[in-house]
């Protein structure tokens, strides 16, 4: 614990626990990969992620990188995207991320689940206005089939537009013929990922202990 | 129902019993004839059987030599030609075999007689009393019991069947996202279980509390110990798959009653061999060489069952010739796997689950879908046979005098000791578990498992195979299994699906994730990765993002055939909800919700998988889907039922079969395939034909007044400006010359009387709209066309009613036509589409412009049919709205027709009728559309019309519904 020490202060610590979530020892973990990221700049830029190696093939990267630089992302209820992101930002992104704690009420349960599928929603709603529409979704259906070759292309349109039938017939019932559907709202949303229990996938464990060394 | 199955089996096993001694020729000749009689029960003095030799039960014991005669026989015939032969030698093992399986299978259908009887009692307790039944009916026939459970026989072909079934469909994802969890429990746990309940058994004993004539000492206990202590596949399987718990907790308790055989291998040979050499020579080093045996033995497994999922994925890569033999391979090579871990005595389970796991992924995407589903139906077929063969054979086993040595002590000590262990070892565990789990076990799912720690005929034959020699308690070993592994199966089998009710434990469900949880699943895993990675975590994702590509960059590339390589479970998905919504349609009579769904695969796909678009196969794939559910395939719930015979009747009842001569084949090698694909696209387009007739007669009326009005606002603005800009027109015009000399060609018939055709096309357009019949042909004039009718729009409905032909038009029929194609067709079906949908609109609506038999014309509508998007004008004076209008000249001039059919329905049908012939000859459409244009770009963002929005799916949309392609955002 060592790393410690090059950290900012401990009280900041505290501010930005209660803020996100994250025990002390996980922040100052992420503060260490921060820096490593950023190459011990305040700040964080879209370049920076490009160089992380294991991202370099995941298919949809550039939608996590830019969910990063969303402000919708950083719980201020602002829009926009930003250039650079501080350590606070990037934590604020990261909770989304955080796992749930044991013993939760309903609510609470309900409330984290709308937040995590905010997250992605806003994710896929790149223009921001409130609906996924047929042409982001195809973007999202592409990229995700992008690394697997050729067929990829024509497949991810029929793909995404037998989805968003589906999302229309999910959600608008029964729809008159000349019916036109605008794209998915976030209530959609919500009701057509309703069986995915995202509030207990959507997870991944931060660890307490250091092991950023191990990555390049 | 049971004295029914009884009576039915009497014969049966009598007969079963009586030809066991029976030798050949000793038997008269109406036995052979007719049916044999009962009372050849009575050979009670035949006492043959050594039962407790290994080998195959049923084998065995037919095997034994008749060495008496029986009193009735004698008649020898000494010699000349026997007309009836009686051989009953000849056949007798695979006859006995036969006459059991039957006798299991029989048993079923009568469980399942009754549903409410079925839903309370789980089969497995029914067949063990079924077994007690067959066996007091054996045991009262021959004084002593011929049948048992022979370990040869369970461990070497009844537990691969079902191994193997479960390891082969075992939902991988899952396995591998609890196996942290299946791994501590199947190791630890076991090892928890087998030496507290070993010591405490020997701590019991030593109280007193066991009778004296139970010999053994620490050694045999902690034996005993170690088979009572591992939970059963085989009764994990048949009670949980009744009980639908939720599927994590299905597969802990699951996964971790086949990953404990090792442990459970390696305890008992320890044990034994510690047993026969006598606990005071046991060294340490044997202790250290114990643990070093445990980890060969489950890593070994597991090699060895990777290697043949391996070899399996290899070879089926190359079956393409021999499709009919591929599910051969499957089954050979995963008992192979398990045949060659008894070989070297490792774990025969662990190798062949995981042969399983590891070979399904790629075999699947080799073998036909024709193969897969053999490779399904025969694995769950034999799967179940063998269960219900190891429940009857248990009952029967249990009844026999030489096992009654009981001993109240220990059958409760033991009882009590598996069950509290049980649940500790559970407790502790997850207590562990849960620092490490994301997702916590509850104390529900703790309950469950410790419940669902049920024994069963691993540990029986396990016991059998004890040397009674050396293990002197072995028959009081024996009773107190029995009865363990009856206890758990029966009553905890019974008792678990109320506690589950009770205790709400999350069920699973039994659907079909849609496309979009398949989407968002598969975003889920890159996120995860991604944040993993942008964390600096190396956590779970991580890992299984590497393996993902190293499987798909090296493993996929080794065992997949080339065609497959590169489709992704998504294209799966997609294909099969396709499929769904084909046959819902179908189903539903061309429904206008369903029809706005309709999607098929394209051409493209057809011919790499085209089994993935049968839909009855489909239909039948769906019943089951991959899953441990042994039970799934006989017991379809109700509803699928219904609805499947439902849709087969609708299929054949109004499907067309391609004519075609059929032709019957005789190769063994090979089936005929391809009739499919045909079938397929008549259904296609039968079904786009009967849309579009009531989508002639119902849509337009319904929607034909506000789209109109709201053409018309948009139109009369749009319009001024086209006028403005004649010239551009024109020079797009020219453009694109090619297309219409072929058409014309085509239509070389029609074409004589080009003027005839213009006139009555004009004729009907100039009541309606005053149009001059002598327009002239040429650019200027389409726009005239449909200048003239905004012009003339005045704001009284009639009037507008009156033009409504031709700003309608626009709006109307594409919507039609867009109704049918709003679906998504695939790219490569997309031609055909049009030419469908072409061919009925000159059939049933004569689509035309009169002018389009003039090529210059026609050019022109074409132009603005297809390629509006791509026009973008010199000037600046507003590219939309000159486009726009162009196609509003295109769809007025294309599509009047129809409206006026709807407007004077009854008048003008008849007309229509009469016209039809010429009509349609000058309206065939172009032909195949040209490819959308390359730099087209969208032209306004905001989708308001529906149509627009409908018609931006279609790739190349029929002439009247290209119009939307100006400004839909989204250019295919």
């Amino acid at each position: 614990m060592g790393a410690l020490q090059s950290l900012p202060s401990e009280p900041e610590y505290l501010d930005l626990a209660e803020k996100t979530g994250f025990s002390q020892e996980q922040i100052g973990i992420l503060h260490k990969r921060f820096k490593q990221l950023s190459h011990n700049e305040e700040s964080l830029r879209k370049d920076d992620f490009n160089t992380i190696p294991d991202l370099s093939c995941n298919p949809i990267r550039t939608q996590i990188v830019e969910a990063f630089f969303d402000k919708r992302n950083f719980r201020q209820n602002d829009v926009g995207h930003v250039q650079e992101i501080g350590f606070e930002e990037f934590l604020v992104v990261m909770s989304h991320f955080r796992p749930p704690s044991l013993n939760l009420s309903e609510e609470q349960r309900e409330s984290i689940r709308r937040e995590k599928l905010r997250f992605l929603f806003n994710m896929h709603d790149t223009d921001n206005d409130g609906t996924i529409t047929l042409e982001e979704y195809r973007h999202v259906v592409e990229e995700l089939l992008s690394r697997s070759g050729p067929l990829s292309k024509e497949t991810a349109k029929g793909i995404s537009d037998a989805a968003m039938l589906e999302v229309a017939s999910i959600s608008m019932g029964h729809m008159e013929p000349d019916e036109f559907y605008e794209g998915i709202t976030f209530e959609h949303f919500l009701k057509i990922l309703k069986d995915i229990e995202i509030e207990t996938r959507m997870n991944i464990r931060f660890l307490n202990m250091d092991t950023t060394t191990l990555c390049k | 129902m049971l004295i029914l199955s009884w009576l039915l089996l009497l014969p049966a096993v009598g007969e079963a019993v009586t030809d066991l001694y029976v030798t050949e020729a000793s038997l008269q000749s109406e036995l052979g004839v007719g049916s044999p009689p009962v009372p050849s029960l009575a050979v009670s003095h035949f006492q043959t059987d050594d039962y407790s030799s290994p080998g195959i039960a049923l084998a065995r014991s037919a095997e034994e030599p008749a060495t008496t005669t029986e009193e009735g026989e004698s008649h020898h015939h000494g010699g000349g030609y026997k007309i009836v032969q009686w051989e009953w030698s000849y056949v007798q093992t695979p006859y006995i075999i036969a006459i059991w399986l039957l006798v299991a299978s029989v048993a079923k259908i009568l469980f399942h007689f009754s549903q409410r009887f079925t839903k309370v009692v789980p089969e497995s307790c029914m067949l063990i009393l079924l077994g007690l039944v067959l066996g007091g009916i054996v045991l009262m026939a021959s004084n002593k019991q011929l049948y048992q459970l022979e370990p040869g026989l369970f461990f070497l072909f009844l537990l691969p069947t079902i191994v193997g079934d479960a390891g082969y469909f075992m939902p991988a994802r899952l396995f591998f996202d609890n196996l942290g969890a299946i791994l501590l429990y199947a190791v630890v746990g076991t090892l928890w279980n087998a030496f507290c309940t070993g010591f405490c058994l020997y701590g019991v004993k030593l109280l007193g509390v066991i009778d004296e004539k139970v010999e053994g000492g620490l050694m045999e206990f902690l034996l005993f110990g170690a088979l009572i202590s591992a939970v059963d596949p085989v009764a994990v399987i048949a009670v949980f798959e009744e009980v639908h718990v939720n599927e994590t907790l299905f597969i802990i308790v699951f996964g971790e009653s086949l990953l404990n055989d090792a442990v459970t291998v390696v305890l008992y040979k320890v044990y034994i061999s510690f047993v026969e050499v006598g606990p005071g020579n046991v060294q340490t080093v044997d202790y250290v060489k114990g643990v070093a045996s445990f980890l060969i033995v489950s890593i070994g497994g597991t090699l060895v069952g990777l290697i043949f999922a391996v070899i399996l994925g290899f070879i089926t890569r190359f079956t393409k010739k021999v499709r009919i033999i591929e599910p051969l391979f499957v089954f050979l090579l995963v008992y192979l796997a398990y045949l060659t871990a008894e070989l070297f005595s490792l774990s025969a389970i662990l190798s062949m689950t995981f042969c399983g796991i590891g070979a399904n992924k790629y075999v699947e995407a080799n073998i036909s879908q024709k193969s897969r589903t053999t490779v399904k139906y025969t694995m769950k077929t034999l799967a179940s046979i063998a269960e219900t063969i190891i429940f009857i054979f248990l009952g029967i086993s249990a009844v026999d005098k030489s096992k009654w040595a009981w001993d109240t002590g220990l059958i409760s000590c033991t009882l009590i000791f598996i069950f509290v262990f049980r649940a500790m070892g559970v407790i502790g565990q997850t207590w562990v578990l849960n620092w490490f789990r994301l997702v916590p076990l509850d104390k529900i799912d703790q309950v469950v498992m410790s419940y669902g720690g049920l024994r069963g005929a691993v540990a029986f034959a396990l016991v059998v195979l004890l040397d009674g020699n050396q293990v002197k308690a072995k028959d009081y070993f024996v009773a107190t299994t029995i009865i363990v592994v009856f206890f758990t199966v029966m009553f905890q089998g019974l008792t678990i699906k109320p506690l589950v009710k009770w205790l709400k434990v999350p069920r699973a469900t039994n659907r079909k994730p849609t496309i979009n949880e398949e989407i968002h699943e598969r975003a889920f895993d890159h996120i995860l990765t991604a944040v993993e990675d942008i964390a600096g975590l190396q956590g779970y994702h991580h890992w299984r993002d590497k393996w993902e590509q190293f499987d798909k960059n090296y493993l996929s590339k080794l065992l997949l055939r080339k065609s497959v390589y590169r489709k992704s479970e998504l294209w799966e998905a997609y294909q099969k909800i396709n499929i769904r919504d084909a046959i819902s349609v179908i189903d539903q009579g061309g429904n206008v919700l369903t029809s706005a769904r309709l999607s098929l695969p394209s051409m493209a796909s057809r011919t790499s998988f085209p089994e993935v678009t049968n839909v009855t196969n489909y239909l039948r794939e769906n019943g089951s889907g991959v899953c441990l559910d042994l039970q799934v395939i006989d017991n379809v719930p109700g509803a699928k039922v219904e609805e499947e015979t439902e849709t087969h009747h609708f299929l054949a009842g109004n499907l067309y079969k391609p004519r075609r001569r059929y032709q019957s084949h005789y190769s063994r090698h090979f089936m005929i395939v391809g009739d499919k694909e045909r079938q397929d696209r008549e259904i296609f387009q039968r079904n786009m034909k009967s849309r579009m007739e009531t989508f002639k007669t119902t849509r337009h009326k319904r929607h034909k007044k506000d789209r109109s009005q709201k053409k018309r606002k948009g139109s009369d603005a749009k319009e001024q400006e086209l006028n403005d800009k004649p010239r551009r027109n024109v020079s797009w015009q020219d453009k694109d010359p090619v297309v219409v000399p072929v058409d014309a060609e085509e239509e070389k018939g029609e074409h004589s009387e080009p003027e005839k055709e213009d006139d009555v096309g004009i004729t009907f357009v100039a009541r309606k709209a005053e149009t001059p019949k002598e327009r002239p042909k040429s650019v200027p004039a389409t726009l005239d066309v449909c200048q003239s009718p905004s012009v003339a729009t005045p704001p009284s409905p009639t009037c507008g009613e009156k033009h409504l032909p031709w700003k309608g038009g626009v709006g109307t029929l594409p919507v039609c036509v867009s109704m049918e194609a709003t679906k998504i067709i695939p790219i490569d079906l997309q031609q055909a589409w049009n030419q469908s949908i072409s061919s009925l609109e000159s059939l049933s609506s004569p689509p035309v412009p009169a002018e389009p038999l003039h090529p210059r014309v026609s050019a022109l509508s074409r132009l603005g049919a297809s390629r509006p998007a791509s026009y973008t004008p010199p000037g600046s004076g507003g590219p939309a709205a000159a486009s726009k209008g162009a196609n509003v000249a295109q769809g007025s001039a294309c599509f009047q027709f129809p409206e006026k059919e709807e407007e004077e329905e009854a008048p003008l049908s008849e007309q229509q009728r009469e016209m039809q012939p010429l009509m349609s000859s000058s309206l065939r459409p172009p032909g195949p559309p040209p490819p959308p244009p390359p730099g087209s770009t969208p032209g306004s963002g905001k989708r308001r019309n529906p149509c627009v929005y409908l018609r931006s799916l279609v790739t190349a949309p029929p002439p009247g519904a290209s119009e939307p392609r100006s400004r839909g955002p989204t250019q295919l």
